[in-house]
């Protein structure tokens, strides 16, 4: 009887104490309404993932490199950029892929990417006007030297939207793959202790 | 009866400990195990019950954490008449010795890397420029807390250590028991605190006292005895698992690298020991609107619908309006085509033009929704000038 009483008084102690947000917390710290936390909770959105157990959060620093520029005619270019992130997070848990936005873009009569700039004059005007995080001169520019670059077929495109995403998730997979070694490990100790094989 | 709560502790500490999801940074499966062992019979409970869940997955303070929990219970007491009646009395010693092993390993790394999270800035960072500018009564008392936590770099380190010194001490058969009862103190304040301010590691917390207090069993006996019974008493010498010794140090040396590799791993690999200092993304901070321009009509700051923008670290553009409330959408930079592309949580999206000065600070936005031209001129705030940022320290008044 006395079992029973404590254990009851334990679950109604489990239920009192819930809840929660912690994931609140994350929502709430770029002014997100409790409306849209349940929305961001249901469709899984954003960054919603990234905070649990009031620990720290694990964060995403997005900055866009600029790789290379084609230009294709005059007054066409194509610019194509990688995603620099610096991710705080190794937990390896899958992100919010869709807001990723590096990739190729074409531009049209763009006032520095034509053929009336020198790659000097582009670098300068880079350097002073944009914010990309690598250096100026880091970029790799194609068809500037009066023959024009061609057009790869589109499946032989080097990046477009939907392979960068894959390359992103191959890329980090890579990066954070964890140690296979300390699943080893951990069975080598509980065979120690246990002796058992596991 | 006390055979049987002993086992059923046991069995429920050992259970919460293997399936409470943790983020590891060395094993980030932990949430997919529990998911795949409970996953779907606590998804049927769930939904037979038509309890009403917005994402199935086991976080701090959630419905699911409260079913899991629950499950669990119910498996250790069902789990428990089976120990006692087939486990012999050595095999019962045996279970509880490996239990208080992995609780007091687990234990010692959770206050470890909540410790470091601390010490680092990490946990609670530094309060983002749209909350330093939301009036102070407008805030939830849990956002409100953690914002204040995040303004001092000293208490970060003071808390911090509370929790990583006992963390030490545990780890050693010699100091286990002072470090106990230290962190005890810690995460009665931590829990009071979550209970008060209603932050949701509620639950989660509660769970850490109660490994404390099952660890800190044979120490409770002795204070009782010395200071209430006012009888002589002392410690029992632990029994421990019956290794060599230099298998037991090698062990223990690997364990403790581990667990220290747990909790910095990934401070280590950033190179970056205070998250105050860490590396901002393009635009972040806050900029005043001096001009809102609508099809042509020219507002002024103080007659413009906005008052304020924000650009969050995490990725959000925020818009304050002079009422002081909030708008946030999901921010993407393209900065070859110079576009914000705003995401709301109904997942529209919208283009804005934006053109940077850094020179100037100014920052100004243009759209077309609908026919409508929007321009909004904004200048960027020096933020970080303000008062509460700024370190402040006095001995005397006067």
């Amino acid at each position: 009887m006395k079992t029973s009483k404590l254990l009851t008084t334990t679950f109604i102690l489990f239920y009192l104490t819930s809840f929660g947000q912690t994931k609140m917390i994350s929502h709430k710290s770029h002014s997100g309404s409790k409306n849209t936390f349940s929305l961001s909770l249901k469709k899984s959105l954003f960054n919603i993932g990234e905070s649990n157990f009031g620990m720290a959060p694990e964060r995403f620093v997005r900055n866009s490199n600029l790789d290379t520029v084609k230009l294709l005619s005059p007054h066409i270019a194509v610019m194509i950029t990688s995603e620099s992130c610096l991710r705080d997070d190794y937990s390896g848990r899958p992100s919010y892929k869709e807001l990723w936005s590096a990739g190729t873009d074409t531009v049209y009569n763009h006032d520095v990417f034509n053929s009336k700039n020198s790659i000097a004059q582009i670098k300068s005007k880079l350097k002073n006007n944009y914010f990309f995080n690598n250096s100026v001169d880091s970029i790799v520019f194609i068809g500037f030297d009066g023959k024009y670059a061609i057009v790869a077929p589109k499946s032989q495109l080097p990046v477009n939207v939907d392979s960068t995403k894959s390359l992103n998730r191959k890329n980090n997979s890579q990066v954070y793959k964890r140690p296979s070694l300390f699943m080893l490990v951990i069975l080598a100790i509980l065979t120690k202790f246990f002796k058992t094989p596991f | 009866m006390k055979q049987f709560l002993k086992i059923f502790l046991l069995s429920f500490i050992g259970l919460t400990i293997l399936f409470i999801p943790m983020t590891w940074n060395l094993f980030p499966f932990h949430g997919e195990i529990t998911t795949f062992v409970f996953g779907s019979i606590l998804k049927q409970i769930v939904f037979s019950i038509n309890a009403e869940i917005a994402l199935f997955d086991f976080s701090s303070d959630s419905k699911e954490l409260n079913f899991l929990l629950s499950f669990l219970a119910i498996l250790s007491m069902i789990l428990s008449p089976f120990l006692l009646r087939f486990f012999s009395q050595n095999q019962r010693e045996k279970f509880k010795t490996y239990i208080v092993l992995i609780a007091t390993y687990y234990f010692a790394v959770i206050l470890m890397k909540y410790g470091f999270d601390k010490v680092f800035k990490a946990q609670f960072y530094l309060p983002e420029p749209n909350i330093l500018y939301t009036p102070f009564g407008k805030l939830d008392k849990d956002i409100l807390f953690w914002s204040t936590m995040g303004t001092s770099y000293s208490y970060n380190l003071f808390m911090g250590f509370a929790e990583i010194i006992p963390a030490i001490l545990i780890l050693f058969n010699r100091t286990r028991q002072i470090g106990l009862l230290i962190s005890l103190g810690v995460l009665i304040n931590v829990f009071a605190i979550n209970l008060s301010f209603d932050i949701s590691v509620k639950l989660f917390s509660g769970f850490l006292i109660l490994i404390n207090l099952f660890l800190l069993i044979p120490t409770l006996k002795v204070v009782w005895n010395v200071l209430v019974l006012k009888k002589q008493s002392g410690l029992n010498e632990s029994t421990g698992l019956a290794i060599s010794k230099s298998t037991k140090i090698m062990l223990k040396s690997l364990l403790i690298f581990f667990l220290l590799m747990e909790s910095l791993f990934p401070y280590l690999l950033k190179g970056n020991f205070n998250d105050d200092h860490a590396k901002r993304p393009f635009l972040h901070g806050a900029f005043e609107v001096q001009e809102f321009n609508q099809n042509g009509s020219v507002l002024n700051a103080n007659n413009s619908p906005l008052k304020r923008i924000f650009i969050h670290r995490d990725g959000y553009l925020i818009f304050q309006n002079q009422q002081d409330e909030m708008t946030d959408y999901k921010l993407e930079i393209n900065q070859i085509k110079n576009t914000f592309i705003l995401t709301d949580y109904e997942l529209n999206k919208t283009t804005m033009n934006y053109t940077y000065s850094k020179k100037d600070g100014l920052l100004v936005l243009s759209s077309t929704i609908n026919g409508i031209e929007t321009s909004i001129k904004t200048k960027t705030i020096n933020w970080e000038k303000l008062p509460v940022l700024q370190y402040q320290f006095h001995w005397t008044v006067d």
